[in-house]
C-alpha cells in the first residue's frame, strides 16, 4: 500500500514491564474512517500515542506521512512544528486537554503554538466558536462546562488546526446519548467532509459509533491486531467479536 | 451558602463529621467560584477597566501600602478599597466576611504576642510582669492593617476581573510566560484536584454504614491525601502530552486583546497621587 499516513512495522511497547502492544505491523492508509476496535486494555489508546508521536516504539518503526517517526525527528522543531500542524489529536478524558483559564484561549492555543498570524487565529476561533455552538461559552472557565462541553472543545480545540490527520481516543466515552449523537454528526459530516483526503482514526468499543463512522476497522486484542478489514465485514462476524469481548458472550435476549 | 463560608453541612450528618465538612467545603469552593465568576461578569467601577490598568494600579496601592509608615495613610487606603469596591458590587459585608475576619484571625496569632513582647512604654499592666506597650500596640496594629489592606486590593482584584483576564494582564505587563502559565495551570487544576476528591470522599462515604469515629476519619482523609498525590503527578503527566500534542514545546504563547481607554488612564492618574502620598509620608 503506497499512500498511507502511517505504516507501523513490529511495533512493540510496555508500561513498566507490562506488555501494552506487541508486534503490531500495520498500515493505515489515507483518507480513511478507521476505527481502532478493541476492549478495555486492549492497547487501543497506546497505540494512537505511539501514532501522535506522544511515546515511542520499544522495538519496531514507525513512519508517519512518508518520514520516520521517532524522538529523534521530533527533536527538530521544523519537524515537530509540520509534524503537528498535520496530525491532531483528541484525548479521551477532556480533563487533561483542557488546561487553558477560558474556552477561547483553549481553542487559540495549537495555533498560537503553531506560530499562526494573531488575526489568523482570531477569526479561526471565533469560526470554530460559532460551528461548534461554543461562542456563548467562549469566556468560560472549561473546568465549569459539562462533560458533553468539554468534549466539544476538546474536539474544536483539535480541528481549528485543520489537521490532515485526526487522531481520537475514545471520542463518545462517558457521554450521554444526545452528546455522543452530536460527536458522532460532528465526526461523520465534518471532519473530511470536504477533503478526501483526510483520515481519521479513532479508539472506541461502541459498535454503534464503528457502524455510524468508519470505513475501515483494526481489531485489536491483548496488544496484537486479529482483525482487520472493511467495517460491514468486521461487524458481521460476531464470532470475532465475542472472542474479543465487544459482544456479550451470550446473546441478550430481546425485551418485549 | 455563597460567600459565607466554604463549609457545608451535609444533611443527616453532624457539623463534626470531618468528612462530611471536607466534602462540604469542596462543594463550597466550587460555588464560591461559580459567584466570583459572576461577579468579575457583572457591572461596576472596576469590571469595567482594563484589567491591565486594574493589575497595575492595584499593585502599586498594594506595594505603597507595604511602604508606608502611617497608620493613618494605612486606614485611608482601606478606606478607598471600600470605596472601590463599594462601587463595583463588592460591599463591605462581603469584605468582612472573605477577607477581614479570616485576615484578622491569622495576623491576630502573630500580633498578639507583639503586643507584650516588644519592648517599649508600658499602656496596660498584665499580670507576671507583662504589659501591653505602646510600641507593641503599633506594632501589632501595622502588621494587621496592612494584611488587611493587602488582602481587601487583591480580592477587589480577582473579585472584579475574570482570571483568565487577570492572567493575560500580567502576561502584558511583563510576567514571565512561563510563571503566567503556572499561575493559569495551578488555578485549572486545583477545580480538577477538588472534583476528584469530592469524588474519592463520596464514594468512600457511598460504601459506609454509620459515621466514623474521629480517628478513623482522620485516617480515611490521610488515605485520600495519598491518593490524590499519586492521581495529581499522573494528570500532571497527561496535561504535558496534551500541550505536546498541540505543538507545545516549552515556550507559552498567549493572545492579548486588551483596550486601554481614557478611563483606565484616569484610573491610574489617580492612583498616582495616592501612591506617592504614602510612600512620601
Amino acid at each position: 500500500m503506497n499512500d498511507c499516513v502511517f505504516r507501523l512495522s513490529e511495533v512493540s511497547f510496555s508500561y513498566k514491564g507490562v506488555a501494552a502492544l506487541s508486534g503490531v505491523t500495520l498500515d493505515l492508509p489515507r483518507g480513511r474512517r478507521i476505527a481502532l476496535l478493541g476492549a478495555n486494555g486492549s492497547g487501543k489508546s497506546t497505540l494512537l500515542r505511539l501514532l501522535d508521536g506522544l511515546h515511542f516504539p520499544e522495538a519496531g518503526r514507525i513512519e508517519a506521512l512518508g518520514a520516520p517517526l521517532s524522538a529523534a525527528a521530533l527533536a527538530d522543531e521544523a519537524t515537530a512544528i509540520a509534524f503537528r500542524r498535520r496530525v491532531g489529536f483528541v484525548f479521551q478524558n477532556p480533563d487533561v486537554q483542557l488546561f487553558c483559564p477560558s474556552v477561547f484561549d483553549e481553542l487559540a492555543f495549537g495555533p498560537l503554538q503553531l506560530h499562526w498570524p494573531r488575526e489568523r487565529i482570531r477569526g479561526a476561533v471565533t469560526r470554530m466558536l460559532d460551528a461548534f455552538g461554543l461562542t456563548a461559552l467562549a469566556n468560560r472557565p472549561p473546568h465549569r462546562l459539562s462533560g458533553g462541553e468539554k468534549k466539544r472543545v476538546a474536539l474544536a480545540s483539535v480541528l481549528i488546526l485543520d489537521p490532515e490527520v485526526l487522531l481520537l481516543d475514545e471520542p463518545t466515552a462517558a457521554l450521554d446519548p444526545q452528546a455522543t449523537d452530536d460527536i458522532v454528526t460532528r465526526l461523520e459530516t465534518g471532519f473530511g467532509a470536504q477533503a478526501a483526503d483526510r483520515t481519521l482514526i479513532f479508539s472506541t468499543h461502541d459498535l454503534d459509533v464503528v457502524a455510524r463512522i468508519a470505513d475501515h476497522v483494526v481489531v485489536l486484542e491483548a496488544g496484537r491486531v486479529v482483525a482487520e478489514g472493511p467495517t460491514a465485514s468486521v461487524l458481521a462476524d460476531t464470532a470475532l467479536l465475542r472472542r474479543t469481548r465487544l459482544l456479550p458472550a451470550q446473546a441478550i435476549p430481546a425485551v418485549g | 451558602m455563597g460567600e459565607q463560608s466554604f463549609v457545608h453541612s451535609h444533611p443527616g450528618h453532624g457539623e463534626t463529621d470531618l468528612v462530611a465538612r471536607i466534602s462540604g467545603g469542596i462543594k463550597g469552593l466550587m460555588h464560591h467560584a461559580d459567584d466570583a465568576v459572576a461577579l468579575a461578569q457583572g457591572p461596576g467601577l472596576l469590571q469595567g477597566l482594563d484589567p491591565r490598568a486594574k493589575v497595575a494600579g492595584i499593585f502599586a496601592l498594594i506595594l505603597a501600602a507595604v511602604w508606608t509608615q502611617s497608620l493613618v495613610a494605612l486606614a485611608l487606603v482601606l478606606a478607598l478599597a471600600v470605596v472601590l469596591g463599594t462601587a463595583s458590587g463588592i460591599g463591605p459585608r462581603r469584605l468582612a466576611r472573605q477577607v477581614w475576619g479570616v485576615v484578622a484571625a491569622f495576623t491576630g496569632v502573630i500580633a498578639l504576642p507583639a503586643l507584650v513582647l516588644v519592648p517599649g512604654e508600658a499602656l496596660l499592666p498584665l499580670p507576671f510582669g507583662l504589659a501591653i506597650t505602646e510600641q507593641g500596640l503599633r506594632s501589632a496594629a501595622f502588621l494587621t492593617l496592612r494584611a488587611e489592606t493587602t488582602a481587601t486590593l487583591a480580592l477587589l482584584l480577582v473579585l472584579s476581573t475574570p482570571w483568565p483576564q487577570v492572567l493575560k494582564a500580567l502576561r502584558s505587563l511583563g510576567v514571565p510566560r512561563a510563571g503566567v502559565m503556572i499561575l493559569g495551570m495551578t488555578h485549572r487544576y486545583i477545580f480538577v484536584l477538588a472534583e476528584t476528591t469530592l469524588d474519592l470522599f463520596e464514594a468512600r462515604r457511598s460504601r459506609m454504614v454509620g459515621r466514623l469515629d474521629a480517628r478513623a476519619a482522620r485516617a480515611l482523609a490521610m488515605g485520600i491525601a495519598g491518593t490524590l498525590f499519586e492521581r495529581s503527578l499522573y494528570l500532571a503527566t497527561e496535561v504535558h502530552l496534551s500541550m505536546i500534542a498541540r505543538g507545545y514545546r516549552g515556550e507559552v504563547h498567549l493572545l492579548d486583546d486588551f483596550r486601554f481607554r481614557a478611563r483606565d488612564a484616569a484610573f491610574l492618574l489617580a492612583l498616582v497621587p495616592v501612591c506617592l502620598a504614602l510612600v512620601l509620608r
